[in-house]
């Protein structure tokens, strides 16, 4: 089913230079191909018109002009999602919320603070640090990723097993509805039962309901130790059964990441770490001191039962940092050995990983064309990341890489009982197979919530839980 | 206007296409958080090279002012965990573009035009170049080392100068300088995109270090640096090493020598300091600890800061990005230095005089009064005290 849209006229353009100023709106081609990509691979959709906005009443007026004229609009951070979250399929306007990057006040002695959407997460831990408080949820891409950005994605990363994601650390939003309202939804205190809970509607709703103008974020105190470990072995099994066995001991570790021979390998290139190739399991405690060393200790003895070949304690907080960027670095790493990557993100219970690992590792074999996987991910989480490694402008192994998304949701992931993922989101990508893990009354319910915020479905089109989907994603070559 | 490239961008074709667009350089990046406009930041800019290269747009005065708008402080390429040379690539790109017979733009022109008439970027007599010079040291004398002062040192920073003279002179090193007949180095040209007149530039400085007899060519400013021991070799293969035998150092380098030989006395600086490595010393070069083992030889108690070394925030001043974007420049500067200052130390040092300038009138925006030095300048206080 496809929407009809109203055409962005010139005229509009002009109403639409008016609101944000002729410096923060752009029809240029240079421009329209710069917001036409992000980080998934392969997909480009160009916007006709790309504005920064500065405020929440500038927004207001854009989407009530846009509402009008059923002009798409779709609002874009940082651009680092990873399944089309923030393409503008339809065309349209897209909003650039990168300049609304203001800290607006930190609340201490609640442990809080309020920002605009556009702040990045690393900055906003910098800013944290400076006064003893952090705020946890660490996806790999936090050196460029916006709050708002995590917000409407609800992102998770490395920290989730202990800290959860995004929606744990929101307490209430600021945002403007389609219609062009500016409302507050949840409380600026820590408990609140009043009414439905619209904030964490709109958290991961991938900018579908609403644009996301400010965001009121619960903070923590800074821990006073962190131990972080890498262990590497040769099987992947020991690797992955260490992990679970970590898990399942009772310590809660702040993070808990595998990274299989191919990831490891390209990521400890990449951080310029001299250490042998093998899957690697790398593992953060943190807490009181003395808590720290007794858990990174049984932790210790765990996985020495599994016959690391190789096993490391950072001792510095510089080699810990260097051990984490280099996990986080491992998608973008992965470009090293081959020209496209696709990455995916389910969850399975965590006990299923080593079968789930086992069926992903045979799915090639069913293919017409070559196509390679590398796994890595938050395995505490029971959330792994197979990268789907291919040639991007060969059509055989396009197609070859549709049938094994369609094997790895249909035969891996939803037999296992597990989600079509776990911090991504939907986006352009999953949209298939929600159906497959939700069942057709629930995806039904999301679609009738989604014509109550956006009866004209002009924002960000064709994504997430709002449907409808569009026909197969169609991944072209590049442009 | 062609749309696919031949020139000096063809070489970073590869790299272009390594671009997973993960948004990694987005981070630091000092232009794209002044203007966070996509087309700023380096994935953009890496993406309208792509285009270029593939066809799919042609070159664009709106293209060439991109790169343009860029310090060059090559955080990116570091950051990059695909490994595309990013910077390079933006460089290279402002060589494409001049040589397609386009001109870089009004303001990074302006250096550009003074550079070749005059031989440096300040439109300041040539004759002047030598005005730092106390009446002691001789130009054009035949030395074991050569110090190339530059042109910042020259005509708006002359206590780095001063300053490396005196340490030298009182190191008991046999050196010489070339006074007026010093000239530009070339590095201005080369991060300009004017690499054709770059070579000739380099080729006439090459001319005048062979009849000196040196063993050693010694420089102020890490743009000079960077330019006598990377450029030259890689854009015009002028190997000052393997032809003539040259040892290139970055001043701070050879103080560190000296203090090591026990040519250079300091001590006794009861004072904090942080430390503000310059781009194309640190990232460009990868001279990270000479100046700070300097600092410390000289008494001082170093306090680093987070954003230092490879992450290290831009000053602001590199790529013409000053000449070009002064205001722009100067609020970058004024970041920097406020993160700098707000660390409990008592001054801000740092190795090269551009940064110098650019973090003083930065500090003063930001509204403290924290001393910036030049390492010259902060060892030979050192130096003082030590007699």
């Amino acid at each position: 089913m496809g929407l009809e849209y109203g055409r962005l006229s010139e005229g509009l353009i002009a109403e639409l230079e008016s609101i944000v100023g002729p410096e923060n709106i752009s029809t240029r081609a240079e421009d329209l191909l710069c917001g036409s990509y992000e980080a998934t691979p392969l997909i480009e959709c160009k916007p006709d018109a790309i504005l920064a906005p500065r405020t929440a009443e500038q927004i207001s007026e854009i989407l009530v002009l846009a509402n009008r004229h059923r002009i798409p609009v779709t609002p874009r951070g940082a651009g680092t999602s990873l399944a089309g979250n923030s393409l503008t399929v339809a065309g349209g306007i897209c909003l650039d919320m990168s300049s609304m990057k203001s800290i607006l006040e930190f609340d201490g002695a609640n442990q809080t603070i309020a920002v605009e959407p556009g702040v990045v997460c690393d900055t906003l831990n910098d800013y944290l640090a400076d006064r003893g408080f952090f705020f946890p949820p660490d996806p790999a891409s936090s050196s460029a990723a916006t709050i708002g950005g995590m917000v409407a994605n609800n992102s998770g990363g490395n920290r989730a097993l202990k800290y959860g994601v995004t929606k744990d650390h929101v307490l209430w939003l600021e945002a403007v509805l389609p219609t062009g309202e500016i409302v507050r939804t949840g409380s600026r205190t820590l408990k609140s039962v009043s009414g439905y809970d619209l904030t964490r509607l709109l958290i991961g709703s991938e900018g579908t309901l609403a644009v996301i103008t400010k965001v009121g974020l619960k903070v923590m105190p800074l821990p006073e130790a962190r131990a972080v470990s890498l262990y590497i072995f040769d099987d992947v099994e020991e690797a992955v059964r260490t992990a679970v066995e970590i898990k399942s001991s009772g310590i809660l570790p702040s993070m808990l990441e595998f990274m299989d021979e191919a990831s490891s390998k390209a990521s400890f290139e990449y951080a310029k770490m001299d250490c042998p190739e093998g899957c690697a399991v790398l593992v953060e405690c943190d807490g009181w001191r003395e808590a720290v060393e007794r858990e990174a200790e049984s932790i210790h003895r765990i996985a020495l039962r599994r016959g690391p070949k190789f096993f490391e304690r950072a001792s510095s907080r510089e080699e810990m940092e260097r051990l984490i960027s280099a996990r986080k670095a491992a998608l973008p790493a992965l470009s090293r050995i081959a020209p496209t990557i696709f990455m995916e993100d389910f969850t399975v219970p965590m006990t299923k990983i080593p079968e789930a690992y086992a069926r992903i590792a045979r799915i090639p074999e069913g293919l017409d064309a070559p196509i390679g996987i590398s796994t890595f991910g938050h395995i505490g989480e029971g959330n792994l990341h197979p990268n789907f490694l291919f040639d991007g402008s060969d059509p055989e192994q396009r197609r070859a890489f549709r049938k094994a998304l369609d094997v790895l949701y249909r035969e891996v992931v939803i037999p296992l009982g597990g989600s079509i993922t776990g911090e991504h989101g939907v986006g352009l990508s999953r949209g298939d197979y929600m159906e497959l893990e939700h069942g057709a009354r629930v995806v039904g319910l999301m679609r009738e919530i989604k014509r109550v915020f956006d009866p004209n479905m002009i924002l960000n089109p064709y994504k997430a839980k709002g449907g409808p989907w569009p026909p197969p994603m169609d991944i072209g070559g590049p442009h | 206007m062609p749309g696919t490239l031949e020139g000096p961008l063809k070489a970073f074709a590869g790299d272009l296409d390594k671009c997973v667009r993960c948004g990694f350089c987005r981070e630091l990046c000092p232009v794209g958080d002044l203007y966070p406009w996509e087309a700023n930041f380096p994935r953009g800019k890496v993406q309208l090279l792509r285009a270029l290269a593939r066809g799919s747009l042609r070159v664009s005065n709106y293209i060439v002012d991109r790169m343009y708008f860029c310090t060059t402080c090559g955080y990116c390429s570091k950051r990059c965990p695909s490994g595309v040379r990013t910077n390079e690539a933006f460089e290279a790109a402002r060589a494409e573009f001049i040589g397609l017979g386009l001109r870089a733009p009004e303001g990074h022109l302006r250096v550009v035009e003074s550079v070749l008439r005059l031989g440096n970027p300040f439109g300041e007599a040539e004759g002047d170049r030598e005005r730092w010079m106390p009446p002691w040291l001789r130009a054009g004398r035949r030395s074991k080392v050569l110090y190339w002062a530059g042109c910042m040192a020259s005509y708006r920073l002359e206590e780095t100068a001063i300053s490396t003279a005196k340490i030298l002179n009182a190191a008991g090193l046999d050196f010489t300088t070339l006074g007026r007949a010093e000239g530009d180095c070339g590095s201005i040209l080369i991060r300009t995109g004017y690499w054709r007149e770059a070579e000739r530039l380099a080729r006439e400085n090459t001319k005048k270090f062979e009849g000196l007899g040196i063993g050693t060519l010694v420089t102020s400013c890490p743009g000079c640096f960077r330019t006598f021991a990377n450029d030259y070799p890689k854009l015009f293969g002028i190997d000052l090493e393997r032809d003539l035998g040259l040892e290139i150092l970055h001043s701070s380098q050879l103080f560190e020598r000296l203090m090591r030989e026990g040519r250079i006395i300091a001590s006794g600086l009861d004072m904090k300091v942080t430390y503000h490595d310059p781009c194309h010393l640190g990232r460009h070069m990868g001279v990270y600890d000479p100046p700070r083992n300097v600092i410390r030889g000289a008494g001082a108690e170093l306090v680093e800061h987070s954003k230092s070394r490879w992450l290290a925030s831009c000053c602001g001043a590199g790529g013409g990005f000053r000449s070009a974007h002064g205001e722009l420049s100067l609020r970058q500067a004024a970041r920097r230095a406020g993160q700098l200052s707000d660390l409990a130390v008592n001054a801000i040092v740092t190795a090269c005089p551009f940064c110098v300038v650019n973090l003083r009138r930065g500090i003063e925006v930001f509204g403290s009064d924290m001393p910036v030095y030049d390492l010259p300048a902060f060892l030979e206080g050192a130096t003082s005290r030590a007699k």
